[in-house]
């Protein structure tokens, strides 16, 4: 059993081999082998590397950016307001793939482009409700006291409206995780993200898609590691916006 | 094609353009920018309107039933349905479609040229993760309708069951058009990928010629172009409002 679970170890992920191309699942190969003789097992898995961090890097880099945003539209207003609201305006005129594709394709491949054009539009989404927020907590007594008592712009924003908003920006974020793992995907899909031969789901099913009918192993391994990863991040997201709402219904 | 220009200078000169309609030609073959997009926008528009109404026309029922018989097998079923739907990426949808119905069943051709059979993987790639969505979105706004006071009242008074979902259907008719509106946006997104996958000669298929050519005119047309489009269905979308509620033709329009 234990020498199962080494498999990944065993195999080398970027190893190609001649003589294993296409090869049927088997004790040595337990997904099969890709075009190139590579072990799809130890590519799935070393994809999901790829695949979960740069989702949940995106959804981390975009929150923090447009919460901090949000932040300072909501709580300072006049130009700054405009300046970043106006901003917002114009990323969200744009179908969020659409312009993620063009970015992309411009640029060219590599994971940390891809990144960059899917959260060229994502933070706009935490920026709104960050700053929507901000305009409703801003005329609670408690932060009038925390003014009046001198406190500075920074300490009001971080100790005293930030906790306070946290929740619903949190709940965005969770459901967020698993849209951004399909657009990376659907990105490294098109031949955009990242590149080859780094393992990756998404262009793992696209390059083997063209051997559909001699290796279905090569595309459905990667297939449905990502329908289950992002099955998983999305009943993630459901239960942290259960957990908060009933939270909030006790409060 | 004043590529040495300074990159600035070139942008101004294609936005100057652009006002006038006229977005450049294409570095590949010459032809004019806007000619091919106003002709795959034929393709993209059959393409995403079939699918549109295929989500619809079985989200809308499928919400109307789950919320009257909440809890009950089908609405089980259907949860799942539309939490899986929600969770597949549709280029995957695409390829298990090609597994399963192509390669393994032999029911329909590969890739789909301009025809009606063709249309049928590249609609329910297309459809079946926004179905998804808008069952669940639907279900949720219909049963808050079904919530309200004006619902058990007309009950009470023993109103019919079918008048009372016409009045309830009414009420959720601005949130429904809400949902819709803002499915455009993953329907184009949805698109280029789907189309490149198919090869269906739309909006999307072109854009994605022209970045792997670095077309750099078609790519940036074709941004425009959608972005054009999604906002002025947006803006229908907002006029529309108007016309179902009487209420914010009153104020002038909403917030």
């Amino acid at each position: 059993m234990k020498k199962r679970i080494k498999t990944p170890e065993r195999n080398d992920p970027y190893a190609t081999s001649a003589a294993d191309m296409n090869r049927a699942p088997c004790a040595q190969f337990p997904f099969g082998t890709d075009r190139y003789g590579r072990c799809v097992c130890s590519r799935v898995l070393m994809g999901a590397r790829t695949s979960i961090f740069s989702a949940v890097a995106l959804v981390g880099l975009t929150f923090l950016a447009g919460s901090v945003l949000g932040l300072l539209a909501g709580w300072y207003g006049g130009m700054i307001d405009t300046l970043i609201m106006r901003l917002a305006d114009v990323m969200l005129a744009f179908p969020q793939m659409v312009l993620a594709i063009a970015v992309a394709g411009i640029l060219g491949g590599g994971m940390g482009n891809a990144m960059l054009a899917m959260g060229i539009s994502g933070w706009t989404l935490y920026a709104r409700l960050a700053r929507a927020q901000v305009l409703s907590l801003k005329e609670e007594p408690y932060v009038h006291a925390a003014r009046l008592s001198g406190c500075s712009g920074w300490t009001i924003m971080i100790k005293t409206l930030l906790p306070n908003m946290l929740g619903p920006l949190l709940v965005t974020a969770a459901t967020q995780i698993g849209v951004m793992m399909i657009g990376i995907a659907g990105l490294s899909f098109l031949g955009i993200g990242v590149i080859e031969p780094q393992a990756e789901w998404g262009s793992m099913i696209n390059t083997s898609r063209a051997y559909l009918q001699l290796a279905p192993w090569a595309v459905l391994a990667p297939a449905v590691a990502t329908i289950i990863t992002v099955m998983i991040f999305n009943y993630l997201g459901d239960c942290v916006r259960d957990a908060l709402e009933a939270k909030e219904a006790e409060t | 094609m004043g590529l040495d220009r300074p990159f600035l200078v070139q942008y101004g000169d294609w936005a100057l353009h652009a006002l006038r309609f006229d977005l450049g030609e294409s570095y590949k073959d010459g032809f004019p920018v806007a000619e091919k997009l106003v002709k795959a926008l034929r393709y993209t528009a059959i393409l995403a309107l079939t699918s549109l109404a295929l989500a619809f026309l079985a989200a809308l029922p499928l919400a109307i039933l789950t919320a009257l018989h909440k809890d009950s097998l089908l609405d089980d079923i259907t949860r799942l349905f539309s939490f899986a739907g929600n969770s597949l990426p549709n280029f995957l949808i695409s390829v298990l479609l090609m597994y399963f119905l192509c390669v393994k069943a032999h029911l329909l051709p590969l890739t789909a040229k301009a025809s009606v059979k063709g249309l049928v993987m590249p609609c329910l790639a297309l459809s079946i993760p926004i179905c998804g969505r808008f069952i669940r979105q639907f279900r949720a706004e219909i049963l808050e309708q079904l919530g309200k006071p004006y619902v058990s009242g007309a009950r009470l008074r023993g109103v019919k069951e079918r008048y009372v979902l016409k009045n309830v259907l009414h009420n959720a008719s601005i949130s429904i058009l809400t949902i819709v509106g803002l499915s455009i946006g993953t329907l184009f997104g949805g698109s280029v990928v789907i189309e490149t996958i198919f090869r269906w000669p739309g909006l999307g298929k072109l854009a994605m010629d022209a970045i792997s050519n670095r077309d750099y005119p078609v790519i940036q047309g074709f941004v425009l172009f959608t972005s054009t489009v999604y906002v002025v269905i947006n803006l229908l979308i907002d006029i529309c409002y108007a016309w179902i509620d009487p209420r914010l033709r009153r104020k002038g329009g909403g917030a």
